[in-house]
């Protein structure tokens, strides 16, 4: 694939995401159930890598097979999926009662915690194989 | 290694998400902060990219012009690469051909990769190759490293050698055995006259025929075969230039497949480069000068030069009594035509060979104007009806000829 379909496709695609967000946004406005919030946040997400990969490779020159699978499972993938897991556990945090006060906060701080040692963990992990 | 200007943009957007959740007590701000610090997190937290090791390996070093030399690019990764830009550089002069010079290739630990690529040598030049950019990424393109590898190998292009069959030649002689007749009689092949036999002359001389028919005793009188000296003189003060072409371009195919005929005549040969630098090769014979020049015609560029540059800077052993000079040039530079003028009066043999720059300088008429244009073109007549009053043969050579034209024009001339 040349760079220049790379980038034509990428475009192509961030474009149509992009509409389809804002076909959402002008449907729901702020009515937008709390469940799609994740959602939203992580096209939000793979809209900005749509658009950053559209100027991505110089458009003469070839992009190989195997790099533009490791580009849409390892970059726009995993990425997304953690953005949405990013997002999923904030709301999931956000709903925690703030009345409990200093157990809500040591709670944040493991979560936070053990969240980061998972994405640790799992980058490495990734990267070894 | 650098961090990629996304990097910052996903901590940006991560910070002011979570600052203006906490700010307006938005849960959906939080949400997307936290959208672009998780993935921020994983790339971070992943190993930096690393670069393969890269190695060139070319064909051939040395190679005529309009031929081709394939380079091998072995890329040898250790760790994983998802993402590596890989351009190779060539110089302006060569061509790539077939495979792109940019390509983006995702390797795995302990994978190799060869890329081939064929190159095209148009030019003759001696340029060094060839440069590779590497530019690896990490998994979501976080960061990257960068490595130019520098050209380890110089490409000599020689330039292509027209065979020439009849050169002009000089009006002296070496006492050293040539393939050029003597002006002056002696042990031969060449024949040269019928003579009386005069006392004291070998038998084996007489020409029996010629004294059957006579009645008197005459004698072969044969040419020895001698040597003699040429000097190439280059002109590369200034050229006439298109897109693809220059008269330097063609003065130094001239130059090339005249010092291989004289050379190949057993004639010691010589080059004189007149431009920015004086430079010059003392003459000699043999397949080592032929080397000798074409590597020195390589590094031939035009340059320009403002100051005073006569004869008088060129060594007396470059330039051997009665030596024939050849000069190679669009007839430019008024110190060019000097120097010749110059050389003459010292006593060389000197023949031009004028690189036409008209073709070069289809656009010259009409940004000059046509009064200035026609005035340069009437100077260049005297000039030239100068030379040829100096004694100096001159012959016009176009782009589209062959050099055996000009060069049979001067040797009937003499």
């Amino acid at each position: 694939m040349s760079g220049r379909r790379f980038r034509l496709a990428a475009a192509a695609a961030a474009l149509g995401l992009g509409a389809v967000l804002g076909a959402l946004a002008i449907a729901y406005g702020e009515d937008a159930p709390v469940w799609s919030i994740p959602l939203l946040a992580a096209a939000a997400f793979l809209l900005c890598e749509l658009v950053s990969l559209s100027r991505g490779p110089a458009p003469d020159a070839t992009v190989e097979r195997p790099a533009v699978t490791t580009v849409l499972v390892g970059r726009l993938s995993v990425a997304a999926l953690l953005a949405f897991a990013g997002a999923t556990v904030a709301l999931l945090a956000a709903a925690v009662p703030a009345r409990h006060g200093f157990a809500t906060g040591l709670l944040g701080a493991a979560a936070a915690a053990a969240l980061s040692l998972l994405v640790s963990a799992v980058a490495r992990r990734s990267d070894e194989a | 290694m650098t961090f990629e200007q996304r990097a910052v943009v996903w901590f940006v957007v991560a910070s002011a998400g979570l600052l203006a959740g906490l700010a307006t007590a938005q849960p959906a701000l939080v949400a997307v902060g936290a959208a672009f610090l998780v993935p921020l997190l994983f790339g971070l937290a992943a190993p930096p990219p690393r670069l393969p090791e890269a190695t060139v390996r070319v064909s051939a070093d040395r190679v005529i012009e309009g031929g081709r030399v394939e380079l091998e690019l072995t890329l040898a990764a250790s760790d994983a690469c998802p993402w590596l830009d890989v351009e190779l550089r060539l110089p302006e002069r060569l061509d790539q051909d077939g495979a792109p010079t940019r390509r983006v290739l995702a390797l795995d630990a302990g994978e190799t990769r060869m890329l081939e690529y064929s190159i095209n040598c148009p030019r003759w030049g001696a340029f060094p190759i060839a440069q590779v950019r590497l530019s690896a990424r990490d998994q979501l393109h976080l960061r990257r490293a960068e490595l130019v590898v520098e050209p380890t190998t110089t490409l000599r292009v020689y330039p292509s050698v027209e065979r020439l069959r009849r050169l002009a030649g000089p009006r002296a002689t070496r006492p050293v055995t040539g393939s050029r007749p003597a002006a002056v009689a002696g042990e031969g092949i060449e024949f040269a006259e019928l003579r009386f036999l005069a006392p004291g002359e070998r038998a084996r001389r007489i020409n029996w025929r010629a004294t059957a028919a006579r009645g008197r005793l005459l004698v072969n009188d044969r040419l020895p075969e001698r040597s003699s000296d040429v000097v190439i003189f280059l002109d590369a003060l200034g050229a006439a230039t298109t897109s693809g072409a220059s008269t330097l371009d063609h003065a130094v195919r001239a130059a090339a497949s005249l010092s291989e005929a004289y050379l190949r005549q057993r004639d010691r040969v010589g080059l004189l480069r007149f431009g920015g630098d004086l430079e010059w090769i003392i003459p000699g014979s043999g397949l080592r000068q032929q080397y000798r020049i074409a590597d020195a015609l390589l590094e031939s560029e035009v340059a320009r030069m403002y100051r005073w540059r006569d004869t008088s800077l060129i060594p007396r052993r470059i330039l051997p009594p009665q030596s024939l000079i050849v000069a190679l040039t669009p007839r430019l530079d008024w110190r060019v035509t000097r120097a010749l003028l110059n050389l003459r009066r010292r006593g060389y043999q000197v023949s031009i060979v004028e690189v036409d720059p008209l073709p070069y300088l289809a656009d010259a008429e009409a940004a000059a104007g046509p009064i200035a244009w026609r005035t340069w073109l009437l100077e260049r007549d005297a000039v030239r009806t100068r030379l040829a009053g100096a004694g100096i043969a001159l012959a016009s050579w176009g782009p589209d000829e062959p050099i055996a034209a000009p060069v049979e024009a001067l040797a009937a001339g003499r």
